[in-house]
């Protein structure tokens, strides 16, 4: 290599160094959070098992945290909506991945709502994760949600099929694909999934 | 509020175009085809970031497009040379598909008329019924599309379509309530699209369709109907004021009006939109770039059940009379963008700016008033140079949302967000056949409600850097090794989610190598270490339960590729994997942290896999695996346990054709499969997949 192609080299290294320098120190330094007040913990669980993923989920509804469902949500997550809801709602759902999701639990939780989550019901047997993939068929979750101006409550109920993946040490949900909507279990009425509640937040 | 006769309108409106368009003098110098102007205003107001307004903006630009052969152009033809109707082609198809989820039967006919100029009419009927193994759920539809295309035949382009999809949907949950979700829709529309006009070195283009469209739905017992009639209407127009620079400006507009049905209420149904796009394009010099600005709006008036804060149907406990409403909804959105390419001395600037402003109100739901505002700027800079290659970007991303709801007497607050991003890439031929790159990023991620009402305000910071180098030392035998880091900081700035903040640090190193060890044998191995801290930043607090731990994973994977014979090929690849998982159980007076082994793993898997050509057309394959997962958690006690799960499948592919000009075509695929294990169904376990068809062309 001659002189000049060195003397080249160098300054074209300083002007990216250059760039880069000022930009370092003040634009990504993130801000001082607040000490934590006693017995706010979040109670995640580790992601060593598709069960602790799934109470991860609900725990992220329970509390409206959305790094909590981020967290839990695999970078190639799938939903599949049930047929009623993609009939309601057609076109929204197409290409539906991971930040449409995050686009849709950001602006729900936003909301200002309150949520209780029981993700999956007693009667549900859990199959042992093998290798790397899981797949739970038919569970049913519940979500009840009370908005946060008059209190009024919306449910949500329905039976799902939620596959989940083992990617590095981390399980993850990576598809979630809603069968049916499910009854209330105190008025007997059938209840919507969880895809009408994407397709209002989400779509927007 | 009542639309006077809506057909009869939108009828009159589209004969006037017609009669106008086929009136004007057209000077045949070629066309384009406006294909890219959107095809409904709508989804330029609903997607102003991406294709919508953007797409608008780009098809601004093509009103100063270049002069091709087109619809009339016929000074490129000569029709007497052809013959009226050139082919007429027929094409029924059978098939079944059966899978783990569901039995499939289907039948389609298809018929294409070719005729002189490109003209064609064509008709598809397809028919498909499935029933799902996993559910009590049973689909059926029935689809019929006609068209016809004018092809270069007329002086304008005339498209015309017709179809009918009816489709219906009976599933039963787990309580035993049906549910039935139908579908009957019926549409018909007229496209037109006159060429390139030239007028004073105006470049003008007009395209317009009007149509009708018939949907008849029933979910859970309650109809849902939709009759309308639409019209829509754009133009073009482009020039080229400089050598190199155009200006461009485009119209849009669009209105439909009808009956819906909901329940037991019948009222008017209308939308009306419109856009408008103008923009400036250059490309001179060593610059390109634009600069552009588009405004659209819409107000739709319909028929739907009353809403919620949230959106959501909400007609529990009401009388018959309030569960539907009239509703009214507004959207208004505006887009500016400015987009530049520079080279200069062998490097490249590239910046993008943008601006969309967008606005959305409903007169009765109460979701009501949501503002959107986004703004991003992306800066990239990239030079190639005595074999180095140099690329460096920056983006910024600013938006922030608001809303209104009905029952609010004040907005909420803006929900406003950054990012931004840096990334660094560097590459470099060391020396011969030996390739090293450099990757960096870094991006910060910023959510802040405007009065902290949420308590939800929160940073994410992530630093990446990556390291590989990669070697081909002969034909037959190439390197691989990667070195990365990367670091994951959650940050929840309020107390009251604060403790469970956290940094993730991963180390990450995987060598690996191809090896072709004769021509039919290659090996590949690639070994992969890889670790993850979590540090919780206020774990040492008294009263926080969160622990720091790290993980640990060492992966082996070797894959062996066999061509045993002509025929056969073989494939056998074994996967190694171990895990240990541990919590931060002390730390000693030099502030070493010690840690405990809480779980170790330890899973082998095998998998071999083969096809055979028994003769053209015809494959034999298969798969097999079997896994072992040892697992001990060690808690107070050890506990060991250990999972088997395997697979097995054997199936034939055919594919043959007969006939002399090889019209008759039969395409199957059958698998079975059997599996065992603690994580699949009895659904997943036995099971046949098939996917058989048969066509004839005539």
């Amino acid at each position: 290599m001659n002189r000049s192609h060195l003397a080249r080299r160098i300054l074209l290294t300083a002007v990216a160094a250059l760039i880069w320098l000022p930009l370092a120190g003040c634009l990504f330094e993130p801000r001082t959070p607040e000490l934590p007040s006693s017995g706010q913990d979040i109670p995640y669980l580790p992601q060593t098992s598709p069960i602790n993923v799934w109470e991860n989920l609900q725990t992220a509804l329970n509390y409206s945290d959305s790094f909590g469902w981020e967290n839990n949500i695999h970078e190639d997550f799938v939903y599949i909506p049930d047929s009623d809801t993609q009939s309601q709602y057609p076109g929204v759902f197409v290409d539906w991945g991971k930040e449409r999701e995050m686009s849709f639990i950001s602006n729900f939780f936003n909301s200002g709502s309150t949520n209780i989550a029981e993700m999956r019901n007693t009667e549900f047997v859990v199959p042992d994760p093998g290798g790397t993939e899981a797949r739970w068929e038919g569970v049913i979750y519940y979500l009840r949600v009370q908005e946060a101006g008059n209190g009024g409550e919306t449910r949500f109920r329905a039976s799902a099929i939620i596959n989940f993946v083992l990617d590095g040490n981390d399980w993850y949900v990576n598809r979630w694909e809603d069968q049916v909507g499910e009854d209330d279990p105190d008025t007997g009425q059938p209840l919507p999934t969880m895809g009408v509640l994407r397709a209002t937040f989400g779509s927007n | 509020m009542r639309s006077p006769s809506p057909f009869g309108r939108t009828a009159l409106l589209t004969s006037l175009l017609l009669l106008g368009l086929l009136g004007l003098h057209v000077p045949v110098v070629g066309a384009q085809d406006a294909a890219d102007a959107p095809a409904d205003t709508l989804q330029a107001v609903n997607e102003p970031t991406a294709g919508g307004l953007k797409g608008a903006a780009e098809g601004a630009k093509t009103g100063t497009g270049k002069k091709v052969a087109g619809p009339g152009d016929r000074t490129t033809m000569a029709p007497g040379e052809e013959p009226f109707f050139k082919s007429f082609e027929n094409s029924p198809k059978f098939g079944i598909q059966t899978n783990a989820t569901s039995n499939a039967y289907y039948g389609e006919f298809s018929s294409i008329l070719n005729m002189r100029g490109s003209a064609r009419v064509t008709n598809d009927l397809k028919y498909r019924w499935s029933d799902f193994r996993q559910q009590i759920k049973t689909t059926e539809s029935r689809t019929l599309q006609s068209s016809y295309s004018s092809g270069t035949q007329l002086p304008v382009s005339v498209t015309l379509n017709a179809g009918r999809d009816w489709n219906e949907d009976l599933t039963t949950n787990s309580s035993g309530t049906e549910n039935v979700s139908r579908r009957d829709n019926s549409r018909a529309s007229l496209g037109l699209n006159v060429p390139v006009l030239t007028w004073q070195d105006i470049n003008f283009t007009v395209k317009s369709s009007s149509g009708l469209t018939d949907n008849k739905s029933v979910t859970q017992g309650q109809r849902n109907d939709v009759s309308e009639a639409f019209l829509n209407g754009a133009m073009k127009v482009g020039t080229e004021i400089r050598e190199g620079v155009s200006i461009a400006g485009r119209f849009y507009g669009r209105t439909a009006s009808g009956e819906r049905n909901l329940g037991d209420f019948t009222s008017n149904s209308s939308a009306t939109t419109d856009s408008v796009g103008f923009g400036v394009y250059y490309d001179r010099n060593f610059a390109n770039g634009r600069v552009s600005l588009t405004r659209g709006n819409f107000e739709r008036r319909y028929l739907d059940y009353r809403r919620n804060a949230n959106g959501i149907i909400d007609t529990l406990g009401r009388a018959e009379d309030e569960k539907v409403v009239d509703e009214i909804e507004f959207n208004d959105a505006l887009s500016m963008e400015l987009v530049n390419e520079t080279r200069l001395l062998g490097i490249t600037f590239q910046s993008e700016l943008s601006h969309t402003m967008n606005e959305s109100d409903f007169a009765v739901s109460l979701v009501g008033l949501k503002e959107r505002l986004q703004q991003e700027a992306d800066f990239a800079m990239g030079f190639e140079a005595f074999g180095d290659t140099f690329n460096v970007s920056y983006s910024y991303l600013w938006k922030w949302d608001d809303q209104q709801q009905k029952t609010q007497t004040s907005r909420r607050g803006r929900q406003y967000t950054k990012e931004r991003d840096f990334n660094f890439y560097y590459g470099r031929t060391l020396f011969k056949a030996t390739d090293l790159t450099f990757k960096y990023h870094t991006g910060l991620g910023q959510n802040t409600a405007e009065n902290g009402y949420l308590n939800t305000d929160k940073d994410r910071l992530r630093n990446d850097y990556s390291l590989r180098l990669d070697r081909d030392w002969s034909d037959v035998f190439s390197t691989d090794a990667l070195l990365s880091y990367s670091e994951n900081q959650d940050i929840a700035l309020n107390a009251t989610r604060s403790s469970n903040n956290n940094n993730k640090e991963s180390y990450e190193i995987a060598p690996g190598y191809r090896w072709t060890i004769s021509d039919r044998v290659e090996l590949q191995q690639k070994y992969r270490i890889y670790i993850q801290y979590t540090d919780y930043f206020f774990s040492e607090l008294e009263g926080s339960s969160r622990v720091d731990d790290y993980n640990k994973r060492g992966n082996l994977t070797t894959t062996v590729d066999i061509v045993a014979t002509e025929r056969l090929d073989l494939t056998v690849r074994h996967d190694f994997n171990k895990r240990f998982n541990a919590d931060k159980s002390k730390v000693d007076a030099a502030g070493n942290a010690g840690y405990f082994v809480n779980q170790r793993q330890r899973i082998n898997k095998i998998d071999l896999s083969f096809t055979f050509d028994v003769t053209e057309g015809v494959t034999l394959e298969g798969s097999t695996y079997s896994t072992l997962d040892e697992k001990t958690s060690i808690a107070n006690v050890e506990r060991v346990t250990e999972r088997r799960e395997g697979k097995i499948w054997v199936g034939a592919k055919v594919n043959r054709t007969w006939g002399e000009s090889e019209n008759m075509e039969l395409s199957a695929l059958v698998r079975k499969h059997n599996g065992y294990g603690p994580s699949l169904s009895e659904a997943n376990a036995n099971y046949w997949e098939t996917d058989v068809w048969f066509k004839w062309s005539f």
